[in-house]
């Protein structure tokens, strides 16, 4: 908190600038190897490379211990007598489309929550171009950027570019979606979902293969200190709002938690996917707890 | 009276109000920005602050509690002034505390001043006659008590005010020493002089074993208005007894017997052991003050008396039914209670000389009455936790 806590009228929000941590790329190839062993041992849906599930069948393996009996032969079982596995190969690349908050209310912190999705939004691009999936990054800072990603070598200028890029838009992340054709795709949204509606998410869920979202909210938007705080608003000039003692807080709280149950419910309903993170959280943990497809 | 045991611990309460002051200011808020705007509550439009909820009664009720933890620190106290005792002084008011002492002093004002040395400063005096037991004692020694005996007063009966905190104020030692009570007795020389009337004049104490009957100074009975003839036959044997003679002129008479014109009504008196025709006038009133009366059947007065004087409005009597003697005795009861002893009257047993004497008075009396302090601390400690919980319970909730 000291670093974000200022006395008196602040100048804006404190993080809207990322800045690569020295050992962003060394964390992104631990997390790589970490994931492709981890498919290498796991589910028969996914080599080892990573590619994901598919219709064409390639062969048949072992089955080991504590796999989806599903995926059994059950014809190959009742032949031979001895479990195996069918080995598919995926259809076609993955298609990806990962979506980033820019707007001015991801820069605050510290730790910033623009600094995180901007760490969560390059290393998912990583892990999927390395694993052969198309990627379309799209952002709003102020204006609209999309870039389309096609092979490993292409992530760079995506990095290069998110570095150097401020949280100072005014667009809801939802605004991302529009003129996007997402059939078959997968989404991945990471911002903080402040001012957002989540029919557009539901919408979204029912066209697209998956859709995962990743809130992002910062140490005082999770836990507000109790002490006297005056609250400036990130996206708005005006007086700030004072707050002291237990009794604001607990309103902030109960309102807080009762958005984010609706959020729930909501994504439930559709299957798609909620993630709560928070500022400074390492990415690899959103990364290895998502079931979008890392 | 208030006071305090550690009065010290005040000077905390002076110290509350700068920390007051000093913790309720408005603290400088730290300055953050937040994305989640719109979750807070809706705050003051001309302060820009949230209202706070329900602050002042948890910081009220903590604030109270500290205070109240403060006081019972300080030890309040409320201390009472020692209580004088109350001691009721029983004085014997008979005719033989007039009799005199010396210096022109009766026994009875030289039994007050030796009183005055008998009882410390530090005890309540009240005074009440001996003789009435009922009587509310008095804080003020009545002027009337120095100046006649009570009449017809006979010694008092002592055993009925053996009381703690009774001082019995008597010229002659008692008969039996009291349990509880303490005496004072005066003491006094002989004093030769009348001691009662008989047939003839009045019987006079001369000294030693000599006695004389006197003619002068014998008391008088007036009789005016009508009396039934046998009544006032057996009214004239009653004072030829005790050496009543007529008044003559405007002599003070010991006994009056004031009747009324002759009476028509007829009816019947009816009394513990007879009962007797009566012919009485309607409409005669007794006058006031009266000590008793007798009724007739219908239960209007017919006889009366008081201090020196007997009433009747029964003008003629008939033959009565049932003893004559009980007549007689009520009657002469009547008579002695009525008739005005003269003062200078006083037995030969009283005359005679009586040794001094006293009883310790109790030493607790002299001692003054303490009353343990009231502390109020522990009340205050009470309160302060009871307090203490509210804020919490405030808190809380």
């Amino acid at each position: 908190m000291s670093g974000g806590a200022r006395q008196g009228r602040a100048a804006g929000p404190p993080c809207a600038r990322a800045q690569e941590p020295a050992d962003f790329l060394a964390r992104l190839e631990r997390l790589h190897e970490t994931l492709a062993r981890r498919l290498s041992q796991g589910d028969g849906n996914r080599s080892a490379d990573g590619r994901g599930r598919g219709s064409d069948f390639a062969g048949f393996r072992p089955y080991r211990s504590g796999e989806d009996v599903r995926q059994l032969d059950f014809a190959l079982l009742a032949r031979l007598g001895k479990p195996f596995v069918r080995i598919l190969r995926p259809d076609a690349r993955e298609s990806w489309l990962i979506l980033l908050d820019g707007s001015a209310s991801m820069a605050v912190g510290p730790p910033g929550k623009w600094q995180s999705a901007v760490e969560l939004g390059l290393a998912a691009a990583h892990l999927l171009l390395r694993r052969g999936a198309a990627v379309e990054v799209r952002y709003s800072a102020g204006a609209l950027v999309s870039r389309r990603l096609g092979r490993p070598s292409d992530w760079a200028g995506l990095r290069a570019q998110l570095w150097q890029t401020e949280a100072a838009g005014a667009e809801v992340l939802s605004s991302l979606l529009s003129g996007v054709r997402l059939n078959g795709r997968h989404v991945l949204a990471i911002g903080d979902l402040f001012r957002e509606s989540l029919d557009p998410w539901l919408q979204a869920a029912r066209q697209a293969a998956q859709v995962t979202l990743v809130r992002i909210l910062s140490e005082v938007e999770r836990d507000p200190p109790q002490g006297a705080v005056a609250w400036h608003a990130s996206e708005s000039e005006g007086a700030p709002r004072l707050t002291e003692g237990q009794g604001a807080r607990q309103v902030y709280l109960e309102r807080l938690a009762a958005e984010e149950r609706q959020w729930r419910e909501g994504c439930a309903r559709v299957g798609a996917d909620l993630l709560l993170h928070s500022a400074g959280q390492p990415f690899e943990q959103v990364l290895q707890a998502g079931r979008g497809g890392f | 009276m208030f006071g305090w045991d550690r009065p010290w611990a005040l000077w905390g309460l002076l110290l509350l109000l700068p920390a007051w002051f000093w913790l309720s200011r408005s603290p400088r808020p730290q300055a953050l920005y937040t994305g989640a705007w719109h979750f807070w509550p809706e705050a003051d439009a001309r302060t820009g602050a949230v209202p706070r909820r329900r602050w002042w009664p948890r910081r009220l009720a903590e604030w109270s509690a500290l205070a109240l933890g403060l006081l019972a620190l300080a030890g309040p106290r409320r201390a009472f002034e020692a209580q004088a005792r109350t001691v009721v002084v029983w004085v014997d008011r008979s005719a033989s505390m007039y009799l005199p002492y010396g210096d022109g002093r009766t026994r009875l004002q030289a039994g007050r001043e030796q009183l005055e040395r008998f009882l410390p400063d530090t005890v309540l005096v009240r005074y009440a006659d001996a003789g009435d037991a009922a009587a509310a004692p008095s804080s003020e020694w009545p002027a009337q008590w120095d100046e006649a005996p009570a009449p017809n007063r006979p010694e008092p009966d002592w055993s009925v005010l053996n009381q703690n905190g009774a001082v019995w104020l008597t010229d002659s030692v008692p008969a039996t020493l009291p349990g509880r009570a303490a005496w004072l007795a005066t003491g006094g020389a002989a004093v030769p002089g009348p001691v009662s009337g008989e047939a003839g004049g009045v019987r006079v104490w001369l000294g030693g074993e000599r006695f004389e009957v006197r003619e002068e100074g014998q008391p008088c009975l007036r009789t005016a208005g009508t009396w039934p003839r046998a009544w006032r036959d057996l009214i004239d044997a009653w004072a030829a007894d005790r050496g009543l003679v007529a008044c003559e002129g405007e002599e003070t008479p010991a006994l009056e017997l004031l009747g009324t014109a002759a009476g028509s009504q007829r009816s019947v008196l009816a009394r513990s052991g007879y009962e007797l025709p009566i012919e009485w006038h309607v409409g005669a009133m007794p006058p006031a003050g009266a000590l008793g009366s007798w009724s007739e059947a219908q239960g209007r007065v017919v006889l009366a008396w008081g201090p020196g004087w007997i009433w009747t409005c029964v003008t003629d009597i008939g033959a009565w039914q049932g003893s004559a003697g009980s007549f007689a005795e009520d009657l002469l009861r009547v008579a002695d209670g009525a008739w005005r002893v003269p003062r200078e009257w006083v037995s030969f047993d009283e005359r005679g000389a009586r040794e001094p004497g006293r009883s310790p008075l109790p030493a607790r009396f002299a001692a003054p009455l303490e009353t343990p302090p009231v502390r109020y601390d522990r009340a205050l400690c009470i309160a302060a936790a009871l307090v203490l919980l509210l804020g919490i319970g405030i808190r809380r909730g």
